[in-house]
């Protein structure tokens, strides 16, 4: 068990924890092992690695995939692969949560579970999960894996069956609700309103709620504030609906899938909107299977798969010792 | 935040609060001023073809405007609490910075100020249609005032049975709104438990509802006159103090019936919103 009281990965059971001997790091072999210079962690403009991500498991100088256990060495030992889940090639599978560096997380999840049914798996079991002020998260993971259902645990859509979910240290409600500025993946506004009249809406129930910035971001996209939302494109809804959640000055961003209807060029702007209006002290937790599009702006990813962290760490270190993309990672990692 | 919920519930549902006494009101003066023009269009040359068709157009619009403004004016608010906590627009009521009871109470508060504005609609709506009916043959009204003598007479009972009575019938007037939209918001939130047509689920809930409550109204008429008996009254009611005591034990049970349904079908709905919550 870990300073947070759960193992630092492997929540769903599968291989070492994190603590067992020889797996200390809690993640694979390095980049820079013998007999991997062709393995995963190639960049992809490397020669030689044309596939685009990672080489496959037939890597020159690795024929076993990365990852392998050195040879003779107690298997209980090695660290904690993908494989040991028995999907796809073996990979390491980095835990370090967030180190908790205040009094307060700004998100934390403690021993969460949410089950829709009584006799049915849970949708998240035993979630523990810490988010610091000034991060930009991304929460990845494959479809059903309960990224959804721990967004809404967060902004209150639902109850926990067990365990809770803290905002600055207070469970979903007004206060809450107050700090977190939520984008769902779905329209949420009414169709039959103007845009200028969302604007006053957000204007006048939210306190933080920046006009100027909406109109100004509006005006950047060329939408017209006198258009009825049901005139406009789904693309240029989803844009008035990350613009109006992007105009808070909120402690928590909570972005389920903000790039997923619009155009590649509009994605640019959006991201480069989310960067340049969010507070540096606030943090971005971003659901999305556009990882590619986003990664550059991760600061932390958290993998979740079957309501389980299936394994978090910094994108930094993704890339430095794998020398990989997350999204190239998330591939190997969860392929089918 | 109660104050701007209300607000917003105000601005997003006025129209159609206001179309349905419109609509209710307008028609009556319609009524108003062509009834009078009958006679002079029946002495006519063509009034024989003409004023069966007018009567029959006057009529059809009549009972639209009024079962039109009857059923819009419930079922609208009846959907607008569905779509607007229950659909899409929930994850953005559900996660503004307002409590959960705000969001119900000022829905529930804008769909009666509407209730009661309907109301006084009909009321308004009888007196300028009784005008035209009454005002067909002559100027006077003298019609009109034979009229509300007639009215008196019939329900002349009504004011001789006492205060206390006259208080608890309009009590139970206004509290049946609250009970029947609190019904409504009860459907609703059952059906939203559903995974599939939870909109048609609703309206089963409603009607199932419905049904329960017109039950137990029932049950009470039939149980005042049972208790009547242990009273020591007459049960024939020849009299009117008969009838007055029957109506005070029938209107103190309907009192109960309304408080009780009011108080579970609002803790039953708040714990539903806050708790079982199921967004698509």
């Amino acid at each position: 068990m870990d300073q947070f009281g759960q193992n630092s990965f492997n929540t769903d059971g599968y291989g070492n924890p994190a603590n067992e001997p020889g797996n200390t790091a809690g993640y694979g072999n390095p980049v820079s092992e013998p007999g991997n210079a062709a393995g995963y962690g190639n960049p992809v403009s490397e020669p030689g690695n044309m596939a685009g991500y990672g080489n496959p498991a037939m890597g020159q100088g690795n024929p076993a995939g990365y990852g392998n256990p050195v040879p003779g060495q107690n298997p209980q030992d090695r660290p904690f692969m993908s494989a040991d889940l028995n999907r796809g090639p073996r990979l390491p599978v980095f835990n370090e949560p967030m180190q908790r560096q205040g009094e307060v997380a700004l998100l934390e999840c403690r021993n969460l579970t949410k089950r829709y049914m009584p006799n049915r798996p849970a949708a998240l079991e035993d979630i523990n999960l810490y988010i610091e002020p000034g991060h930009i998260v991304g929460l990845l993971g494959p479809n059903g894996s309960g990224k959804t259902t721990l967004i809404k645990l967060a902004n209150g859509l639902l109850q926990p069956t067990s365990g809770e979910i803290l905002v600055y240290g207070k469970k979903p409600g007004p206060a809450s609700k107050s700090i977190i500025s939520y984008l769902p993946e779905r329209t949420y506004v009414d169709a039959q309103n103007t845009v200028a009249k969302l604007v006053d809406f957000f204007a006048d129930m939210y306190q933080d709620f920046d006009e100027n910035r909406a109109m100004q971001m509006l005006a950047a996209l060329g939408i017209n504030p006198t258009e009825r939302l049901k005139t406009l494109s789904k693309g240029t809804r989803e844009k008035v609906q990350l613009i109006l959640v992007m105009s808070r000055d909120a402690g928590l961003y909570i972005l389920d899938e903000p790039i997923a209807g619009v155009d590649p060029a509009a994605r640019d702007y959006i991201i480069r909107t989310m960067l340049n209006n969010y507070n540096p002290h606030a943090s971005i937790l971003i659901s999305t299977h556009l990882i590619s599009d986003i990664e550059n702006i991760l600061d932390d990813a958290v993998f979740i798969r079957y309501g389980h962290i299936f394994g978090q760490c910094s994108a930094e270190r993704i890339h430095k010792d794998l020398n990989m993309s997350i999204d190239a990672y998330f591939r190997e990692v969860f392929a089918c | 935040m109660l104050g701007k919920c209300l607000k917003h519930e105000w601005v997003e549902t006025w129209f159609i609060g206001l179309a349905c006494c419109a609509s209710v009101i307008l028609v009556s003066v319609l009524i108003m001023f062509i009834l009078p023009t009958f006679p002079k269009l029946a002495d006519s040359d063509v009034g024989v073809y003409v004023l069966p068709i007018l009567i029959l157009t006057l009529t059809i619009i009549g009972i639209a405007a009024v079962a039109g403004a009857l059923f819009i004016g419930k079922y609208f608010f009846f959907y607008r609490y569905y779509k607007n906590l229950f659909t899409d627009q929930g994850y953005l009521m559900h996660t503004l910075p307002v409590e959960t009871q705000d969001l119900v109470h000022s829905k529930l508060i804008v769909a009666l100020i509407w209730q009661y504005l309907l109301a006084i609609s009909y009321g308004v709506a009888i007196f300028f249609g009784s005008i035209g009916v009454y005002g067909l043959f002559n100027d006077d009204f003298t019609d009109y005032y034979d009229f509300l003598n007639g009215l008196r007479e019939v329900f002349g009972f009504v004011f001789d049975v006492g205060k206390p009575e006259i208080a608890l019938f309009a009590l139970c007037m206004l509290l049946y709104p609250i009970m029947d939209m609190l019904f409504c918001f009860l459907a609703v939130a059952i059906g939203q438990l559903g995974k599939k047509n939870r909109f048609v689920l609703a309206i089963c809930a409603l009607v199932g509802i419905s049904f329960v409550q017109r039950f137990a109204m029932n049950i009470v008429s039939a149980v005042s006159a049972v208790l009547n008996i242990f009273f020591g009254i007459n049960f024939r009611m020849d009299t009117v103090e008969d009838v007055t005591a029957q109506y005070d034990i029938m209107l103190v049970l309907f009192l109960i019936i309304e408080v009780v349904a009011i108080v579970g079908a609002y803790l039953w709905n708040m714990h539903l919103v806050k708790n079982k919550l199921n967004l698509e």
